[in-house]
């Protein structure tokens, strides 16, 4: 053993400097893009920077020619991108009437684009509770019949006011996803029609996922808002906002 | 720290890295609603949690009467007018009313002055006021009445009123021509036929054609339309066939399946019919075709396909006064006359690629033909007829191919009866005329027993007299 692990350092350097080992793993839980054995390297970060160095790779760089593009070296390798770009302000219509009531929508697309081969997940939260609120005036988050689960269809009391969603698209997770008059179907539809859910403060709420890249056009997400105002309620005159805030990250 | 422990914490932190990695981007997204409106909800009760207040809602938040102020009670009722109703629908009607002061409304409503259906009650007091009225049944009656009570529980009510759903639209097409016969001649063809008895009748459209049938009223060349019951077509090439389909339509427009004949005109002596010929030679210089030891007009087909071979009698349906005739021994329909008789099968029943359905009456050598066409809804091929006057029909449902090739005969009996006037025996003693009659001869007897005894008596004298 003693003269065994001076050999090891050697064949790690040797394979860190040749990037010979940059090759995939995985669980069922977790999946490692790339991997290589040198020397040494940590993370480091201030309030503005954040810093991955590496020690121990040679010939470690970006390269390029008209045709071809070189990534060499496990750093270069590493480089995960991810980005996303969500509908600036969303204003639901109709308006609605304090005292009469009646129901408003509105939809905000978010696009995510990620070269992550073990794709991304989208989450959603807000900065209020509820999330609409108008100065001090507040219109209540949708309560489901069975929480967490969504409902699929949306149903409020007779004499309430309610603003909840539900996500659509490609990536939506199963829970808004539903067969017959069920939600949360494995292989069911997601339209923007059924499932509702309300939003819950800052408790972030899974949206959609993917478990492989889609650069470079990206994958988009809808998300339907609904407010509605029965003619047995009253909700107090005003402009009512809600910031939500949708996360991106990959995996 | 010594060589190997750096070189092992190394080669464990660097593996470590490629695991700890996640990367994460945000965005935000302002979601806006506008509730517009008043904060006042004007339901009579002062709610200061919702911002009313005696300045912005004056109705639910009344300012007290100060101190020493004679107070005079609004003990008038609200006045309702402007009543109207509006966009009545086959299921819907809208109606609206205003009040001269705020006030709190109920609709009651129903198909008779008991207004058993609804009652649609405001949450708040309006000076204009309107409601829909939703699923009613198209060509009826509804009455309602309007009540309505001011923030000082004065209350006025509407006398009954009432209003009539839209009738639904005829799409109910008549039944087909009668008898419609084509009779050969030189260069022209007589067609005769009789209307049907539709109330709504409005005349017969004949389209022609020389290939086969028309299908339908936009098919082939018009050659007739009216209310007549004769047409010459003239003007045609001997020895070539004609096919005439008669359409019947309403005063809708609605057209019915069609009956149809057909003729070929000819100079001199008719030709003969295929099946008055017996040699093959003869059959063959007339134009028809020689197979299984008889003249034929088509060529022999081959077996048409199983669904089509499938079919039997039991398959259409026969239809009176909504009631589904029975099928007696597989083969037979009892209809009465002078009542419409609808003849159908299901879409499903009979393969995409079939274009033709024809049923065939024969009476005497006559035969009158029918076709069945699909309905709006594509679910069944269906037509309507008047029945034969009473008496045995034989029947034959025809299915032709898409090149109008018979792929199936299913052979059929049509019995028609007349409707039974049936006279119901009325007791001597629930007859009028009976009673006059005994009492007329009461009184003939009692006139007899009176001059008898008169004569009696008469007589009685006469004897007492000689007796002196």
């Amino acid at each position: 053993m003693k003269n065994f692990l001076p050999v090891i350092v050697f064949f790690s350097l040797l394979a860190g400097a040749c990037s010979v080992l940059a090759y995939e793993m995985g669980s069922s839980s977790y999946r490692i893009q790339s991997s290589s054995l040198n020397v040494g390297g940590t993370s480091q970060s201030s309030t503005n920077y954040r810093m991955e160095e590496t020690i121990g790779e040679i010939a470690s760089d970006e390269s390029a020619s008209a045709s071809y593009k070189l990534k060499a070296g496990y750093q270069q390798m590493q480089e995960v991108y991810i980005s996303i770009s969500a509908s600036a302000n969303v204003s639901m219509t109709p308006e609605l009437q304090a005292i009469t009531g009646g129901t408003s929508n509105g939809t905000a697309t978010i696009n995510v684009k990620t070269d992550s081969l073990a794709g991304y997940n989208l989450k959603l939260n807000v900065s209020t509770t509820p999330a609409l609120k108008s100065g001090s005036a507040e219109f209540p988050d949708y309560t489901e019949a069975s929480p967490p689960a969504p409902d699929y269809d949306w149903s409020i009391g007779t004499a309430n006011s309610e603003f909840g969603f539900t996500p659509w698209g490609q990536d939506t997770v199963q829970k808004y996803r539903y067969v017959g008059t069920d939600c949360n179907q494995s292989g069911g539809t997601a339209d923007g029609n059924q499932c509702w859910d309300g939003l819950e403060g800052s408790t972030e709420i899974q949206i959609a996922q993917s478990s492989s890249s889609n650069h470079p056009s990206g994958t988009d997400t809808y998300v339907k808002y609904q407010g509605e105002i029965k003619s047995n309620g009253f909700q107090t005159p005003g402009n009512y906002t809600a910031t939500v805030t949708a996360t991106a990250t990959a995996n | 720290m010594s060589l190997k422990k750096f070189q092992i914490i190394s080669i464990i932190i660097t593996l470590f890295l490629s695991i700890y990695s996640v990367f994460a981007a945000t965005d935000t997204t302002n979601i806006n609603l506008n509730v517009t409106g008043v904060i006042c909800n004007n339901n009579g009760i002062c709610e200061p949690a919702l911002g009313e207040n005696s300045d912005n809602c004056p109705l639910d938040c009344p300012v007290p009467a100060p101190p020493g102020t004679v107070f005079i009670p609004d003990t008038t009722p609200p006045v309702i007018y402007n009543l109207s109703i509006s966009e009545i629908t086959l299921n819907s009607a809208e109606i609206s009313w205003d009040t001269n002061e705020q006030a709190l409304c109920q609709l009651f409503w129903g198909k008779t002055q008991e207004y058993k259906e609804e009652v649609i009650s405001e949450t708040a007091f309006y000076w204009k006021h309107s409601t829909k009225l939703t699923k009613l049944s198209p060509e009826t009656t509804y009455h309602f009445k309007v009540s309505c009570r001011d923030t000082n529980r004065n209350e006025s009510e509407t006398t009954d009123q009432k209003f009539t759903t839209l009738t639904p639209p005829d799409i109910t097409p008549p039944a087909n021509i009668i008898n419609f016969e084509a009779v050969p001649g030189d260069s022209q063809i007589v067609l005769t036929w009789r209307n049907p008895p539709d109330t709504d009748f409005k005349a017969v459209k004949i389209m022609r054609s020389t290939d086969f049938y028309p299908s339908d009223p936009w098919s082939g060349i018009q050659v007739y339309n009216g209310s007549g019951t004769s047409f010459t077509d003239t003007g045609l090439t001997n020895g070539l066939t004609y096919y005439y389909t008669a359409f019947t339509y309403d005063l809708a427009g609605n057209y019915s399946s069609g009956a149809i004949a057909s003729a070929t005109p000819f100079k001199g002596i008719p030709p003969p019919l295929p099946e008055e010929i017996a040699t093959e030679e003869e059959c063959i210089e007339a134009g028809f075709y020689w197979y299984d030891n008889a003249c034929h007009r088509g060529p022999k087909l081959p077996p048409p396909p199983p669904e089509i071979e499938g079919l039997t009698l039991e398959d259409f349906d026969f239809w009176q006064e909504d009631k589904k005739l029975p099928l007696i021994d597989g083969k037979r329909i009892e209809a009465k006359t002078e009542i419409p008789l609808t003849i159908s099968i299901d879409y499903e029943k009979v393969p995409e690629v079939l274009k033709t359905i024809m049923i065939t009456l024969k009476r005497g050598e006559k035969i009158f033909s029918f076709l069945l066409r699909i309905d709006k809804e594509k679910i069944k091929y269906l037509a309507t007829l008047m029945p034969p006057d009473a008496g045995d029909y034989p029947l034959a449902i025809n299915v032709l191919d898409f090149k109008n090739q018979a792929l199936k005969d299913i052979p059929g009996e049509l019995i028609t009866k007349e409707i039974e006037v049936i006279t119901l025996k009325i007791p001597w003693y629930r007859q009028c005329k009976n009673w006059l009659y005994i009492l007329i001869g009461l009184l003939i007897l009692g006139a007899i027993a009176y001059f008898i005894r008169k004569l009696k008596k008469q007589n009685q004298k006469e004897k007492n007299k000689n007796r002196i």
